[in-house]
């Protein structure tokens, strides 16, 4: 009966420890990331920046690399609103959804486990590097070295 | 013979009994709805179609058809009605065996936990829809990007199963004895009371 009683405390305390720890675990993950990463967007011409990510903290996904841009990039401008979902991005540079009817700013990525596997993916080839419509909201894309982000305006 | 005024109870009292199961479902996934995969739907899913058989299993059906209304129409709903109509006809097996046994109705809970993450992930990469083009590719894609989200719904499930299960259960079918008794014992009650009449 008492180790019936320890057990029961023992999953007691789990199941409390989990219900207040996994409020916290669903927040804003900071990703430790080195390297550079790619941020191109599909403006006419072709806008590319290289950001080195050592000098960046990915606490927010793709925006804060966006956020960098913004504060160290001349002219790199974008434009979100925000939700319970996350992110959602309505201008990047001169890429306004709102310009258009239908409009929206398409993300695309190189690193697989973000790709959207939909069957309304949409894959395109940048530099020899396959890039696929992304599965995750800007807010929690994976930031990686050697990534490629891809933005466009795209319609529905 | 049990007569029709019991038969006729009977069966309100399970009209009833499937409503406020509904409801007693539906409430407390919204009730916990604000800690991301932790849930009480499997528990109480459990217990209904292990304590009321086919009620409880109803129940699961009218609280995934309430769900859309809520939270409106995607390829979830599918998921929804293959799995949680099925966790509670499995327990209802499991009742009907009277399988008392923690460490065996928690397996069988953590069993079906695993088997949703599995289920809801080859319905949204889709499996119904006919798109099967490199299927098990984004299927892996897909499972391991919500990896997280099902370990901590196991474990959720691992820790309420053994903890709860049983002391619900128990109080579940001292309210079925006394609310819903088997039409046997109704038949012998009245049979008795002819007989003293």
């Amino acid at each position: 009966m008492t180790r019936t009683k320890n057990i029961a405390r023992l999953l007691t305390f789990i199941l409390v420890l989990c219900m207040v720890v996994i409020p916290f675990a669903s927040c804003k993950k900071t990703q430790n990331v080195n390297g550079y990463c790619t941020v191109v967007v599909a403006t006419d011409p072709v806008a590319e920046y290289k950001v080195d990510l050592d000098k960046v903290t990915v606490d927010n996904g793709l925006v804060s690399i966006l956020d960098y841009l913004k504060e160290n990039e001349e002219g790199f401008t974008y434009e979100m609103t925000e939700s319970t979902y996350g992110a959602y991005l309505t201008k990047v540079l001169t890429l306004d959804a709102n310009a258009v009817s239908n409009g929206f700013i398409l993300l695309m990525t190189s690193v697989e486990k973000d790709f959207d596997v939909s069957e309304y993916k949409t894959e395109k080839d940048y530099k020899g590097t396959k890039v696929v419509t992304s599965g995750l909201g800007a807010s929690s894309m994976t930031i990686e070295n050697g990534a490629i982000y891809y933005i466009a305006l795209s319609t529905y | 013979m049990v007569s029709k005024q019991s038969v006729t109870r009977g069966v309100i009292f399970r009209i009833a009994l499937t409503g406020i199961c509904a409801a007693l479902i539906e409430a407390v996934k919204l009730a916990l709805a604000f800690i991301p995969n932790v849930e009480g739907v499997t528990l109480l899913t459990a217990l209904f179609g292990y304590c009321f058989g086919w009620t409880g299993v109803l129940s699961a059906v009218i609280f995934v058809s309430i769900e859309p209304l809520i939270y409106g129409y995607n390829t979830w709903v599918l998921s929804y009605y293959l799995y949680w109509p099925f966790v509670a006809f499995v327990f209802m097996l499991l009742g009907k065996r009277k399988v008392r046994n923690r460490v065996a109705l928690t397996a069988v809970a953590v069993l079906l936990t695993v088997w949703f993450g599995v289920l809801t992930s080859l319905v949204d990469v889709g499996l119904f829809t006919g798109f099967l083009t490199d299927f098990w590719r984004r299927f892996r894609i897909y499972y391991l990007r919500g990896t997280w989200f099902y370990v901590v719904q196991i474990a959720c499930n691992a820790a309420v199963f053994p903890l709860l299960f049983r002391p619900l259960s128990t109080l579940l079918g001292r309210l079925r004895a006394k609310f819903l008794p088997e039409r046997e014992k109704i038949a012998k009650k009245e049979l008795k009371n002819e007989k003293n009449t």
